[in-house]
């Protein structure tokens, strides 16, 4: 079960059980709603108010600074590359997981929900090590001028690794829970395999992938950790937003760091409402 | 356009869904494909619209193999027991997907698709999504999309088994007469021994992946191949075999086939008991008890007879067999 | 429906195998080099590099402070969960919303903002420091990044099994004569206890492996609040690749054991919720 879990927001109370009092009602409500105050609403709005701290012009000057503008540009050119390649691989595993049955079949799902639960830290390692200096891969490819790992391809692959299962859990599970039957109409009324995917299969999972689309693109723009290893922390050169936050931040430059922060912030309540409305929009279909 | 399968056996792990089946429908002909669940009747369906490959055996198309054809190639139509409708798409690209994807020009696509809504009287209703319709409409969208590329043969699988009642009375009407105007070869697979009974040219008979018996509906019906063929068919009473006869058999009557009269017939009977009647339709239902054969036993009267008897509960009356089929015990 | 068949729709061969193949090269054979580079230095080189007290002292914090966040969220995170699930009050739908802002916020941002919330000098660490309570640069700020990241996976576990409780059962205890005190204790709660285990195993399983969040917090003293991820990157600082790769395959180990126990119990719970 995905952890952007299918919750109902509209529950409400249980008409008929009121198993609490009204003062216990508002005890808890009222140390639920202390707790995430606390915890994430808090700190998320002393970014807004630190990355303003300084004033407007300051934070547009952190936000538009070449270093800024060549971390966004990494980070978004990542994203591009990675998220369709990952799509691909969704799509092809949906389809050979969700309309098929093999021998096997559970060791491919289970192996393919690995990464979600690799630590990011080691999700970076892992590429320096396949294909850093000191492997005969990455001497070789560093033998014919190819840089891997201290350069975009390594951010991308990293990257690519941590948001692997994003787009392949949804498709596999919408696919799945499609059944065959249109399909196989689909083939009998004379539809090659390619237009049977394209016309039939496709559009009935929409909502689903582009729900992954939108797990995997905040991943992959926000990604950190493993980033972090493999990128090598050139300034202007090698670093995504999350990566220049950082940077600014050990350089002091406190109310900077936050104002690129809060970019990524603003990608983060797109990302929230965006899955929302996805999340509403996979439950309407019959 | 006639077809022919010849010997075929289809496995599925262990379970065997088809064991050697055997049969030719000529062209025009609507045959029904009657059995339990699970007889292999699907099976074949699929088999025969090249969703399934046999283990052994072959098909043919008007004489020629298609056994090793894909379902594309094969130009059949089917109605999937659920319909298997394209959600999002609406009625009327539903129906032009067979002539879409075969890339026909836009204007034939329209004509066409408009004259199968006419035809399953669903003009009004071209721009709409499968959601919003009845089950009888939806059904209605998939034979029409079945029949949009002018299939050679046309399978249905279980078409009416999702609709209520009165709608299944009625589209079984409405499909005889459909058929009736497109004369295209037809394979009705049900579990429902009216919808065959109803519609079919002739009823095949399965049971656990094998043909029990094929045949005219009338022709089974009052001459069942087996035992558990006329069990199947409808209501039975067994008997042991009438004298004379081969001992181990035994006597199978049906209800409506059995005379009550007051006084001794002169044909053979059973001095019996009346136990219950209640009324079944059009018919009377009335249980009796035959103390020789130390069982009970059933009879349907129409009312007419009935009323002539003015039978009670406890009355004695004799009951005499008017045909007796003797099978094998099984 | 019977067993599924393979022959009627085509492209499994060719889909399957990108699939695999995609799946080898990207996640596979890399993890294989991890285990392998482990391996390099001979059983006695690994068994050094993690048995180290650096790497034991490390963790050792990154377990004792991973489970401590993941306790907290047991039990506040089942409150907001209960409160979500069961009541309701204004802003309810913006909170539900809110509980995934861990997931979608990147680390780094998480990490700089705890720190300067709870910072001596913080919204809340100033008041608490006045107590003489220092939570950033300390374990209890870990414990406090931790939590955030961690509280998603519990809320979203529980939460659902809170909202498809029977109340038929909560209201035939009633009538037997139950406070709603013991309906909670004796009929409630032990029904939602798989849930809450695989919610506590989740978010600890996440926060063992976190690093973005947690290392803008920390004091990063080595010994002492170093959380093992953060050894990991020191070690390939200082080129020490068997040592970063061994203390990588025992992380990675505990991770995947506990995917595995997760899995588990998360089939049972929903083999139950399908059952009931």
């Amino acid at each position: 079960m995905g952890l952007w879990a299918r919750g109902n927001v509209e529950t409400g109370t249980r008409a008929g059980v009121r198993p609490a009092g009204r003062a216990t009602r508002r005890l808890l409500i009222g140390v639920a709603l202390g707790f995430v105050a606390v915890v994430v609403v808090v700190p998320v709005l002393a970014v807004f108010a630190k990355a303003f701290q300084q004033g407007v012009p300051a934070y547009v000057h952190a936000v538009v600074e070449r270093e800024a503008i060549a971390a966004l540009r990494l980070t978004a050119f990542t994203a591009a590359v990675v998220v369709p390649t990952n799509v691909a691989f969704g799509l092809a595993a949906g389809w050979a997981l969700g309309k098929f049955d093999f021998p096997g079949k559970s060791l491919v799902t289970a192996l393919i929900e690995i990464p979600l639960a690799v630590s990011p830290v080691i999700s970076g390692l892992v590429f320096v090590l396949c294909l850093g200096p000191r492997s005969f891969l990455g001497r070789f490819l560093l033998h014919h001028g190819v840089r891997v790992i201290f350069a975009w391809p390594g951010i991308a692959l990293a990257t690519a690794f941590v948001t692997f299962s994003y787009v392949a859990r949804e498709v596999i599970t919408a696919m799945e829970a499609g059944g065959r039957d249109k399909e196989e109409a689909a083939i009998v009324l004379g539809a090659s395999g390619w237009q049977t995917f394209s016309r039939v299969t496709l559009p009935s999972i929409r909502w689903a992938l582009l729900y992954g689309v939108v797990l995997c693109n905040a991943r992959a723009m926000g990604e950190f950790g493993a980033v972090s290893v493999v990128s090598g922390h050139v300034r202007g050169e090698t670093e995504t937003l999350p990566l220049h936050v950082e940077t600014l931040y050990d350089d002091y430059r406190f109310s900077a760091s936050f104002a690129v922060a809060s970019l990524l912030v603003f990608l983060a309540v797109f990302t929230l409402v965006a899955k929302t409305l996805l999340q509403r929009a996979r439950e309407v279909p019959s | 356009m006639s077809f022919e399968v010849i010997g075929l056996d289809k496995s599925f792990g262990a379970h065997a869904a088809l064991s050697g089946v055997s049969l030719r429908v000529p062209r025009g002909e609507l045959v029904a494909l009657l059995g339990p669940s699970g007889c292999g009747k699907t099976t074949l369906l699929r088999v025969l619209a090249g969703l399934e490959t046999p283990d052994a055996g072959r098909v043919l198309f008007e004489g020629v193999d298609v056994t090793r054809t894909g379902p594309a190639a094969r130009q059949v139509g089917l109605v999937f027991q659920h319909y298997a409708l394209f959600e999002h798409m609406t009625v009327f690209e539903n129906v032009a997907f067979s002539l879409r994807v075969r890339r026909a020009p836009a204007a034939k696509i329209r004509a066409r698709v408009e004259e199968l809504l006419e035809r399953v009287r669903l003009s009004g209703l071209a721009e709409r999504l499968p959601s919003q319709l009845s089950g009888g409409q939806r059904q209605r969208v998939a034979l029409a999309r079945a029949l949009a590329a002018e299939p050679r043969v046309l399978l249905l699988d279980e078409p009416f088994g999702a609709l209520d009642a009165r709608v299944r009375q009625e589209l079984r009407a409405w499909l005889r007469n459909l058929h009736d105007e497109t004369h295209v070869t037809t394979v009705l697979v049900t579990h429902d021994r009216e919808d065959a009974f109803e519609i079919a040219d002739r009823v095949a008979i399965m049971n656990q992946g094998r043909l029990e018996q094929v045949g005219a509906p009338a022709d089974v019906f009052h001459d069942p191949a087996s035992a558990w063929v006329m069990r199947f068919l409808g209501d039975v009473n067994e008997l042991p075999a009438p004298n004379g006869q081969d001992r181990a058999g035994v006597g199978f009557v049906r209800p409506h086939e059995i005379d009550l009269s007051r006084s001794i017939p002169a044909a053979v009977s059973y001095e019996a008991r009346v136990r219950r009647m209640h009324t079944a339709g059009a018919v009377v239902r009335v249980e009796f008890d035959v103390d020789a054969l130390g069982r009970g036993l059933v009879a349907d009267l129409d009312e007419r007879r009935f009323e002539e008897l003015s039978l009670q509960c406890g009355d004695t009356v004799f009951a005499s067999p008017r045909r007796v089929r003797v099978f094998d015990r099984l | 429906m019977g067993p599924r068949r393979r022959s009627s729709l085509p492209g499994f061969r060719l889909t399957l195998g990108f699939s695999v193949f995609y799946l080898s090269a990207l996640v596979l054979l890399p993890l294989g080099f991890l285990v392998a580079e482990s391996a390099s230095g001979g059983w006695h080189g690994f068994w050094r590099a993690i048995t180290s007290p650096r790497a034991v002292a490390s963790l050792r914090f990154t377990l004792l402070t991973s489970a401590a966040a993941a306790a907290i969220n047991a039990v506040l995170g089942f409150v907001l969960a209960w409160v979500l699930a069961r009541y309701t009050f204004p802003g309810k739908r913006a909170v539900d919303a809110i509980v995934d802002l861990p997931l979608a916020l990147p680390t780094a941002v998480a990490g700089i903002a705890l720190t300067s919330v709870y910072s001596d000098a913080g919204w809340i660490g100033a008041p608490l420091a006045r107590f003489g309570v220092h939570v950033a640069f300390a374990w209890p700020g870990v414990v406090i990044a931790l939590t955030f990241v961690g509280l998603p996976f519990l809320v979203r576990t529980v939460q659902p099994i809170i909202e498809e409780l029977d109340p038929a059962v909560e209201e035939a205890a009633a009538t037997l004569g139950a406070s709603p005190a013991r309906i909670f204790v004796h009929v409630v709660f032990p029904a939602l206890l798989p849930a809450l285990r695989a919610g506590f195993a989740a978010a600890f399983a996440r926060a063992i492996g976190e690093y973005g969040s947690v290392i803008f917090i920390a004091g990063n003293m080595p010994n002492k609040t170093e959380i093992s991820s953060l050894l990991i990157m020191t070690k390939l600082d200082q080129y020490d690749y068997v040592g970063a790769a061994s203390i990588g395959v025992v992380m990675l180990t505990v991770s995947l054991v506990l995917l595995v126990v997760i899995h588990a119990w998360r089939t049972t719970t929903e083999r139950r919720r399908a059952s009931a």
